[in-house]
């Protein structure tokens, strides 16, 4: 009975206690329903320059030069030529989803329509004009690049069409080789025909190349440089010796910028001009141009692109590099735009001040916050002091732009395009214009 | 009595531990991450109308759960990551990493979330963190490898010399991290350091074209030409072996396991597998449930349903895949391939020659050319089945190479000399396979006989310097 009683007195202070340490232990341990959520420290969670801009003091307003898109519009180069020779500018454009090269003509009215000028071209990166066969009219090479997509493999090409009377004439005269970005012409030999510089982009592999013209439509190609990734190779004679150079900027994590110098009889020497080891820098074009209007040929380097992330955000480094030539092959650098994810620029007097500003447009912005730039101009104070005035955020994803007057009135006009092939797929464009007027566009 | 009493309380007691010992072990599994946690956690997603709907249910879904559990607040994090939500999926990973500290993965995802966002000094200090944490297996394991790699990477983007020098030369492990140290070494012009770096890499992975590249460069930096050259034929027999940005590869793993691209995925496997009908099914559900917008996804499962219906042998659904993309402005070579294929399995030759035809101006593969010279044939066209064969072992000739099988590759080339002795795309790939298997004699005859075809051929006459120099050298060895 007393071994019961104790038991039983031990019970109840067991039954008594367990609840007080249970108790105890869990409010030190567990979390009250009612607890608020963890406080994290939420810094800044992106970089928040080059997005938006204050508005154009310069009025554009949209010219619709242009079908409606279709599907996912994938237009990689845009230029303002009057190839048709009627005395009034022409759009060309290049179209990796039609595989084709289109002419935007206008008629006496002001009316464009698109036509097709040349069809089965493989993701026509460029289309160069000029009168190779010296017949007074414009033949067309092409740039292919064999795959819109990253590829490896040798499936680029040069083409030339030769416009005859019965339509343009295809002659392949560059196979075997990588994706080809670009294609300049220019007499290197000093021989008096037309050569061309060729940008061999490839993907891990790729070269710089010059195609000596030998007259009858065949030429030798000579290697420049062996390099994955060069976008654009702008001819002109930037160390002011009378003959034409070669430069080319290299990408794809090299970044590079080369110069071939010319002795005047095709022998090219090059030399790196810059380089950084920013990998990430996003170099997407090549523009040769006297920016400063001092007697030489600067270049204007735009920069983000960074296609190897599926969604790419500006980045500190992305905008408008201007490479002052110096002389003697010495380039100094300044940044100029810090726009993120500008992948196109161009040079022109937009308001008529005498100076030379510059047209950028961007390929990945931060495209979610709807008022973010897509295409913008550097006003240049006449000493090289630019200041970046919003002109449009629709359509986004531009790739390339291209200035010139579309409507004959003195002033320059734009004109870009859309390769849509990163989300968000929203503000879908193919060719867009701005003509300078007065009407605002939604900015 | 006294032992109804006991008994009444030893239940009680009993019923006390359990309570207590269940509550104090759901904490426990909530801390692992296990359990249900009863904390209400904020989530914040984009205010946008999301265009793949699969992935907007799958947010939604998730969005509601993770307010009560960490499992599916990762998840949610994952998901945004996945749809490039980099800043929205930053903030779930930090809850997570509020809560557990020590979670690695979270700590590298948050890390490449701000690394994308343009926030690279946040971005280092996360990444630094995953490296002073202890793995607790193979894959934390390589987390931290490629966080140290990403510190190296952001100090490249910051231009910081000497710091991402370090990084690499201390990460002596990871191969990627020891191409970026000679890709450093040589762009200042310290190329015997780099060879020294090269040199063991190549021996590993003897046919890594990134390897051969930057020891060309230092060669040619060193002024050995022949040395130069040696290596950038290296290069175009090489493959791309060795990956140095793994910037897709962390993207791609998550994104595969949600929204149109988790179902583009399993319909692809099953078409590889041979399951048509479920691949069928599975791009019909992708396609019923997008909408008229365009997506690139939407679009890709188009090309696959094209890709069955050529499994199907389906003249109809090809035609029908073939209008409906260019319906949506996509006239690409699978266009064409699509509707060629229609022609042909319907017997319609002479659409199927023009289809094929316009094929090979877009392509120069293998397949093309098959069809076409089959069409040939079928249509009584010799002579142009015998230029298209030309062209189809030319073809394959090259993609024996790609594949590094340069004996093979010879042979189709020896092949289309023997139909075309005249070729001089046939000779050069032969004197270019001559000479990756060392047979100079022969490839300098083929160069030689491709120069006589087209004296402006570049790659012949580059090649016939290169066998000169090595002529030079060898006689000078010799001496």
């Amino acid at each position: 009975m007393k071994l019961d009683l104790a038991f039983f007195l031990l019970l109840l202070a067991a039954v008594v206690l367990v609840p007080i340490w249970g108790l105890s232990n869990q409010t030190s341990v567990e979390p009250v329903p009612s607890e608020p959520a963890p406080v994290v420290k939420t810094a800044p969670l992106g970089f928040t320059g080059g997005k938006s801009y204050p508005a154009s003091p310069l009025t554009f307003s949209t010219l619709k030069v242009d079908e409606p898109p279709l599907g996912l519009p994938l237009i990689t180069n845009v230029q303002i030529i009057d190839f048709n020779r009627d005395g009034r500018n022409d759009i060309l454009t290049c179209d990796a989803s039609r595989n084709c090269i289109t002419i935007h003509e206008q008629d006496a009215s002001g009316n464009w329509a698109p036509r097709p000028l040349i069809e089965d071209v493989a993701a026509p990166a460029h289309a160069t004009c000029v009168d190779i066969d010296r017949d007074g009219d414009l033949d067309v090479i092409v740039s292919i690049l064999g795959n819109i997509f990253p590829d490896d493999k040798v499936v680029g090409r040069v083409e030339l069409f030769e416009q005859t009377p019965d339509g343009m004439v295809r002659h392949v005269i560059l196979d075997q080789v990588r994706r080809v970005a670009d294609v300049q012409a220019g007499d290197f030999d000093g021989d008096g025909d037309t050569d061309l510089a060729v940008a061999v982009f490839g993907y891990s592999r790729g070269e710089v190349l010059w195609l000596e013209n030998h007259g009858s439509l065949r030429f030798e190609d000579h290697l420049l440089l062996t390099a994955p990734g060069t976008i654009h190779v702008p001819v002109a004679d930037f160390d002011g010796d009378g003959d034409l150079d070669i430069t080319a900027i290299v990408s794809q994590d090299e970044e590079e910028l080369w110069g071939f110098e010319n002795d005047g009889k095709g022998n090219l020497t090059p030399r790196r001009l810059w380089f950084t080891i920013n990998f990430d820098l996003g170099s997407a074009g090549l523009v040769a141009a006297d920016l400063d209007q001092d007697g030489d040929m600067d270049l204007v380097l735009p920069v983000g692109d960074n296609l190897e992330d599926y969604d790419a955000y500006p980045q500190p480094y992305h905008g408008c590099y201007w490479f002052e030539n110096q002389g003697g092959w010495t380039f100094k650098m300044q940044r100029i735009a810090d726009l993120g994810g500008t992948y196109a620029a161009q040079v022109g007097d937009l308001d008529n001040d005498g100076d030379e500003d510059v047209v950028l447009v961007s390929m990945t912005n931060e495209w979610y916050e709807k008022k973010n730039a897509a295409v913008v101009w550097l006003e240049n104070d006449g000493q090289q002091n630019f200041k970046t005035w919003q002109i449009a955020s629709d359509p986004i994803h531009l790739v390339t732009v291209a200035v010139g007057d579309l409507n004959a009135d003195g002033k320059l006009d734009i004109v870009a395009g859309a390769l849509n092939f990163r989300r968000p797929y929203d503000r879908v464009g193919r060719v867009a214009a701005w003509v300078q007027g007065s009407r605002e566009v939604a900015q | 009595m006294i032992r109804w009493l006991n008994l009444l309380l030893i239940v009680v007691l009993v019923s006390e531990l359990a309570w207590f010992g269940w509550t104090r072990l759901s904490h426990v599994a909530v801390e692992k991450g296990t359990s249900e946690n009863v904390v209400r956690y904020p989530v914040d997603i984009p205010e946008i109308t999301f265009q793949d709907p699969y992935y907007a249910e799958e947010l939604k879904d998730l969005s509601e759960k993770a307010s009560t559990s960490l499992d599916s607040m990762l998840e949610l994090a994952d998901v945004l990551l996945s749809g490039g939500f980099y800043q929205h999926a930053a903030k779930h990973y930090e809850l997570v990493l509020a809560e557990f500290p020590t979670h690695m993965p979270a700590r590298f995802k948050r890390a490449f979330c701000l690394d994308r966002s343009g926030l690279i000094a946040e971005s280092t200090a996360q990444y630094e963190m995953v490296t002073q944490s202890q793995p607790i297996d193979d894959s934390e394991k390589q987390l931290i490898n490629l966080a140290t790699y990403s510190i190296g990477r952001n100090y490249l983007r910051l231009e910081d010399a000497e710091k991402a020098e370090q990084t690499f030369l201390s990460h002596k492990d990871f191969i990627p991290s020891q191409i970026q140290l000679a890709k450093l070494l040589t762009r200042s012009a310290r190329p015997r350091e780099a060879i020294a770096v090269l040199d063991p890499l190549i021996e590993e992975v003897p046919f890594s074209l990134e390897l051969h590249f930057w020891k060309a460069r230092c060669l040619e930096q060193l002024d050995d030409q022949l040395g130069m050259l040696e290596e950038l034929r290296l290069v175009e027999r090489g493959a791309y072996l060795l990956p140095s940005d793994f910037r897709k590869n962390i993207v791609e793993n998550i994104q595969e396991k949600f929204g149109f691209s988790k179902r583009l995925k399993q319909a692809e496997k099953l078409l590889e597998q041979g399951n048509l009908a479920g691949a069928q099914k599975q791009l019909d559900d992708i396609l019923n449930k997008a909408s008229t917008e365009p997506l690139q996804e939407t679009q890709q499962a188009i090309e696959l349903r094209g890709e069955l219906a050529m499994r199907q042998q389906d003249p109809r659904n090809l035609s029908l895949v073939a209008l409906v993309m260019k319906q949506r402005d996509v006239n690409n070579a699978n266009t064409i391939r699509f509707e060629a294929a229609a022609a042909t399995f319907t017997r319609n030759l002479e659409l199927a020659r023009l289809k094929w035809e316009q094929l090979t101006r877009l392509e120069s593969s293998e397949m093309a050319f098959r069809n076409l010279e089959q069409v040939y044939n079928a249509t009584g066209q010799a002579e142009l089945a015998e230029q298209t064969k030309l062209k189809r072992l030319i073809a394959t000739g090259w993609r024996y190479f790609r594949e590094n099988r340069p004996e093979d590759a010879n042979k189709e080339f020896l092949l289309a000399i023997e139909l075309d002795p005249k070729s001089e795309k046939a000779q050069l790939g032969h004197a270019e396979m001559a000479t990756y298997v060392g047979d100079y004699v022969s490839a300098e005859s083929a160069y030689r006989l491709a120069l006589t075809v087209n004296p402006f051929c570049g790659p012949a006459a580059r090649a016939i310097s290169f066998l000169r120099l090595r002529d030079i050298a060898k006689q000078e060895s010799q001496w």
